[in-house]
């Protein structure tokens, strides 16, 4: 047992950690260094799912049904996948439309209805408010049993005490300071809390790290592992009927409450508080999908061996298994582990109780208060130059209204429920908003009769099927009812409808309820016709990627209001230092002069309103706006047109962007071509001037020396035979210029004439050398020849021979004047044969090496000291070309000053013995 | 535009398989006296199938990633 003063230090302390966890979280915030910006914070925060049901609940419920705590869990994390489809596009419309909470989603789905926005929030805190009590209950009941235990709680001892003896009560009220400072930061109420959320995300972290704190107390201390706990339970007389056959798999409860957690999990107004409304980037969403389940998964894991460890410790005594987290650890006298637990259920009721509250009380004052009160004439709104006031204390009153109406739920109604029957009556509540959103997201067809028509069926025999039998033992309705049906027809039973029994009552509930609902929902609007701005608001919210905001203003907004009176309009609710910042930041988005423009245009005030939802309420907006503004009357005909042009003139130009992406790409295709002839362009320059030069020299001293034997007749037969020597040698290297360009002609424009034949290398080599043998006895060059073995080639010898004596001119050409070395190597690698042709002349620069093959080209960074070597630019280029028609390549390594070895490769045909020919 | 229709039956494949795996016919497989190393059938069956599909679904996310990664590159 612990001392009543000591709980209540450790609570209040653990309260106050929440609130310096949210102050930093907003200071983070203002710092523009958000913390919740973050997937790992986001699917924390998701986890506010799990309540102090979870934490108390499922152990209670696992000692009754085994697995059938599980569907609870099993339907999010089924629904996860179905996030980034469904969640992402909730995402997306509310972050477009400014909404605010659920029922101001539906309210603007809807044509803005204030009807339909009401109706929602009626729905919405009927069903959350005893699921908010719920948690309070578990605070309070867990406070009591940790300062009583071992005395057995009974209800009495519980009624006697007066609200202000009871702990959970001060709790209630420190919350609702907490929600009012972290839930009403702003007066925009589509800015995110990231103080709460901040503080949300820890709280779950508390509360899975208490639970498997005493899920490893239970399985590894009180008992040796999980096998030994599931041994010892087979003793246990129900233990059979927990996992072997369970009723709620054979009931078709299993896949009811399945299916309900699914709807839960995206319609529940907490989780559309924390996964829409405070959501900052929809990628997180990507890790969520897999991390929330994963939570739930990890919170889940020891609550059957809690279950079977408090079954075995308590058997037969009458102690509630929604305690065994509590009882367990006391018994034993863990007081340290179940102070802990107890903190771990705190943090699981006030994370609920947080952001329920935060968001009923936004829909409440937004949806249903603010617009009513907006169109009470008497009490001379229009007048009030500032309404900021009246926000923030609507707001604020409502969470105090809201917590304080829970509080004295619980207090009527406490000990009559277990902690799961409630929070599934709330589940099967918000499950009556599923048929509209879906629907109202997919289809553009849902009306707001219909939606209306829906929701009242669903909620009317949601309350007829689970409400009113929920109230027969608090004694509020009378017993006769269960067992005789309403006015005694026996089938307007509550708990078999229209004579359906076999179902557990939720399951029963949620499929009259969903059945009606659907039934209306779809008779209604397919029956009715919807109003002009249904219409836009169907079709904006169904085509959320397709209208751009130009579009949306044409269709939604037709009339025209002075710049000055939304002015005023928008200082009542914001203040006018931001209202001045809005218009600038408009004026200047959109190249605008407010005094030179006194009318606003179509825009504007839709800009206007998607502001003044973010604060008041998609329908108050509406009513707002439309006070000021001169609206032409549109008609659903006018809306179909506007949306069907811009449909046509959103394909129109995405048709033009396509087609001048094309246009672009053919451009730069045809630039690229362009270029390229340039270039070409430019190397026919260069090859004719330097083919006319080239042709000029040998012509030029042809012409020389002949016009001197003209001349001079009697010249002396020793000279005159020198002087023809030389024009003999001029003309050969005029013809052998000309037969280059004739041969490199023929290969480009391919009437070439391949003579293709088996021949032999080493006979191309030595004829090569041969041929060029005077030569390297005049210049008194090294030669060394490395070919092991012969090879069989397939080619034109001729063309073969032309390769090798062009690399080893080329060689001669380059080689070191002093000491020339030429080194030629054939060798087999892989399935082509290599011919290396090395010298060790001035080597070719890198940047050369690849230019050198090319037609005209010759090497460029030669050492400007040295003697550049004459040659057309051609040699090398036919060299690679025949190279190139043989199938193989041509290449050269080499780094300047330490010679080049040029080296070509050809496909390898067969070894020749040595010695043979061919 | 065709990336985001393939995550989309991507996704409803593995919700499709999910809504089979954990209802019925397929868990009252399950649903007997037998136990594997002293774990109820029904127990071992569940959590794993739910880790398998939470594997799923990380994949999936990395899928996701790489898509959205493909498709900014695309826009560069």
């Amino acid at each position: 047992m612990l001392s009543n003063g000591l709980i209540l230090v450790v609570s209040f302390i653990y309260i106050a950690i929440l609130f310096a966890v949210a102050r930093y979280g907003d200071k983070r915030s203002d710092e523009k260094r958000s913390i919740i910006s973050n997937p790992y914070i986001y699917a924390l925060s998701m986890a506010v799912y799990c309540s102090a049901w979870t934490f108390y609940g499922s152990v209670g419920k696992a000692a009754n049904s085994g697995i059938g705590f599980l569907p609870v869990y099993l339907g999010p994390t089924l629904m996860a996948p179905l996030f980034w489809i469904i969640l992402r596009k909730m995402i997306r419309i509310a972050k477009k439309h400014r909404i605010t909470s659920i029922a101001d989603f539906i309210s603007s789905r809807y044509g803005k209805s204030i009807l339909i926005g009401s109706t929602v929030t009626l729905i919405a805190v009927t069903g959350i408010l005893p699921y908010i009590a719920l948690q309070l209950k578990a605070v309070s009941s867990s406070y009591f049993i940790l300062s009583n235990y071992p005395d057995l709680i009974t209800s009495s001892n519980f009624k006697d005490i007066p609200f202000f003896e009871d702990t959970a009560f001060y709790i209630t009220l420190l919350l609702a300071l907490f929600a009012i400072v972290f839930g009403t930061r702003h007066i925009d109420a589509t800015e995110r809390h990231e103080g709460l959320v901040t503080a949300i995300a820890f709280e779950s972290f508390v509360k899975l790290f208490a639970f498997l704190i005493i899920g490893f107390f239970v399985t590894y201390s009180l008992h040796d592992g999980f096998g030994d706990l599931f041994t010892k339970a087979k003793s246990l007389t129900n233990f059979d009927s927990l996992f072997s056959e369970p009723t709620i798999i054979q009931s078709g409860s299993w896949f009811g409450l399945t299916f309900l957690s699914m709807l839960a999990i995206l319609f529940l107004p907490r989780q559309f508080q924390v996964s829409v409304v405070e959501n900052v980037n929809e990628d997180h969403l990507k890790k969520a999908v897999w991390i929330f389940p994963l939570y739930l998964l990890i919170i889940n894991i020891f609550v059957i061996p809690i279950a079977l460890g408090g079954l075995l410790h308590f058997e037969g005594s009458p102690i509630d298994a929604d305690t065994f987290v509590l009882t367990l650890p006391l018994a034993v006298g863990q007081t340290g582990i179940a102070l802990l637990v107890f903190l771990g259920g705190l943090s699981a009721a006030t994370g609920m109780v947080i952001v329920a509250t935060v968001a009923l009380s936004t829909m409440f004052s937004n949806d249903m208060l603010m617009p009513l009160i907006l169109r009470l004439k008497f009490l001379k709104l229009n007048e009030e130059k500032d309404l900021r006031w009246l926000l923030l204390l609507i707001r604020r009153g409502t969470i105090i209204l809201i917590l304080l109406l829970s509080y004295f739920y619980y207090r009527v109604i406490e000990s009559h429920y277990s902690l799961v029957s409630i929070g599934l009556i709330s589940f099967t509540a918000v499950a009556q908003f599923a048929p509209i959103i879906l629907g109202g997201m997919y289809w553009k067809g849902g009306t707001k009769y219909g939606a209306l028509a829906g929701m009242l069926a669903g909620f009317l025999v949601w309350g007829f099927t689970l409400a009113l039998p929920s109230l027969v033992p608090a004694g509020i309705v009378s017993p006769m009812l269960m067992e005789e049906g309403l006015f005694g027809i026996s089938l307007f039973k509550p708990m078999a409808f229209l004579g359906l029994t076999g179902l557990d009552s939720i399951t029963h509930a949620l499929f009259w309820s969903i059945l009606f609902n659907c039934f209306f929902y779809f008779g209604v609007s397919i029956l009715g016709r919807p109003s002009a701005i249904e219409y836009s608001q169907a079709a904006l919210f169904v085509d959320i990627d397709k209208y751009s905001p130009e579009f949306e203003h044409r269709a939604i907004g037709q009339g025209t209001a002075s710049i000055d009176d939304l002015r005023t309009l928008l200082k009542r609710f914001i203040g006018s230092k931001r209202t001045e910042r809005l218009l600038s930041y408009y004026a200047k988005k959109n190249n605008l002069d407010w005094e030179t423009r006194p009318l606003a245009d179509a825009g504007l005030i839709n800009f206007v309103e998607k502001r003044l939802s973010g604060v008041i309420g998609s329908s108050s907006a509406r009513i707002m706006v439309s006070s000021v503004v001169k609206e032409k009357k549109v008609s659903i005909d006018d809306v179909m047109k506007i949306l069907s042009e811009t449909q046509q003139v959103i394909a129109y130009s995405q048709e033009l962007e396509k087609k001048s992406m094309e246009l672009e790409k053919a451009t730069d295709e045809l630039k690229r071509a362009n270029q390229k002839l340039k270039k070409m362009d430019q190397f026919k320059d260069d090859f004719i001037a330097t083919i006319t030069h080239e042709l000029r020299t040998p012509l030029t001293s042809v012409r020389a020396f002949t016009e001197i034997l003209y001349d001079n007749p009697e010249i002396d037969i020793r000279q005159r035979q020198n002087f023809l020597n030389i024009i003999i040698k001029e003309t050969e290297r005029l013809t052998r210029l000309i037969n280059q360009i004739l041969d490199i002609q023929k290969i480009e424009s391919q009437e070439m004439d391949w003579q293709f034949s088996p021949v032999s290398l080493n006979e191309i080599i030595e004829d090569s050398i041969a041929t060029m043998g005077k030569v390297f006895e005049d210049q008194k060059i090294t030669l060394e020849i490395v070919n092991e073995h012969n090879y069989l080639l397939n080619g034109d010898k001729d063309k073969l021979m032309q390769v090798m004596l062009n690399l080893l001119s080329n060689a001669v050409k380059y080689c070191n004047k002093d000491e020339s070395f030429i080194k030629i190597s054939s060798e087999k690698r892989n399935s082509v044969i290599q011919i290396d042709i090395e010298d060790n002349g001035m080597g070719v620069h890198e940047d050369d090496q690849t230019i050198i093959f090319e037609k005209f080209r010759q090497a460029t960074k030669i050492d400007p000291d040295k003697e550049r070597p004459q040659g057309s630019g051609l040699g090398l280029s036919i060299t690679r070309q025949i190279v190139e028609a043989h199938g193989g390549s041509i290449w050269v390594k080499s780094k300047p000053g330490q010679g080049a070895k040029f080296s070509f490769s050809l496909p390898f045909s067969s070894k020749l013995q040595q010695g043979e020919r061919v | 535009m065709n990336n985001s229709l393939r995550s989309c039956q991507i996704i409803v494949f593995i919700f499709i398989l999910g809504l089979f795996l954990f209802n019925q016919p397929i868990i009252s497989i399950f649903t007997n006296n037998n136990s594997l190393f002293n774990f109820p059938v029904i127990l071992l069956y569940l959590f794993s199938i739910w880790g398998f599909f939470i594997l799923l679904m990380a994949l999936l996310a990395i899928f996701l990633n790489k898509q959205t990664d493909s498709n900014s590159n695309n826009q560069d």
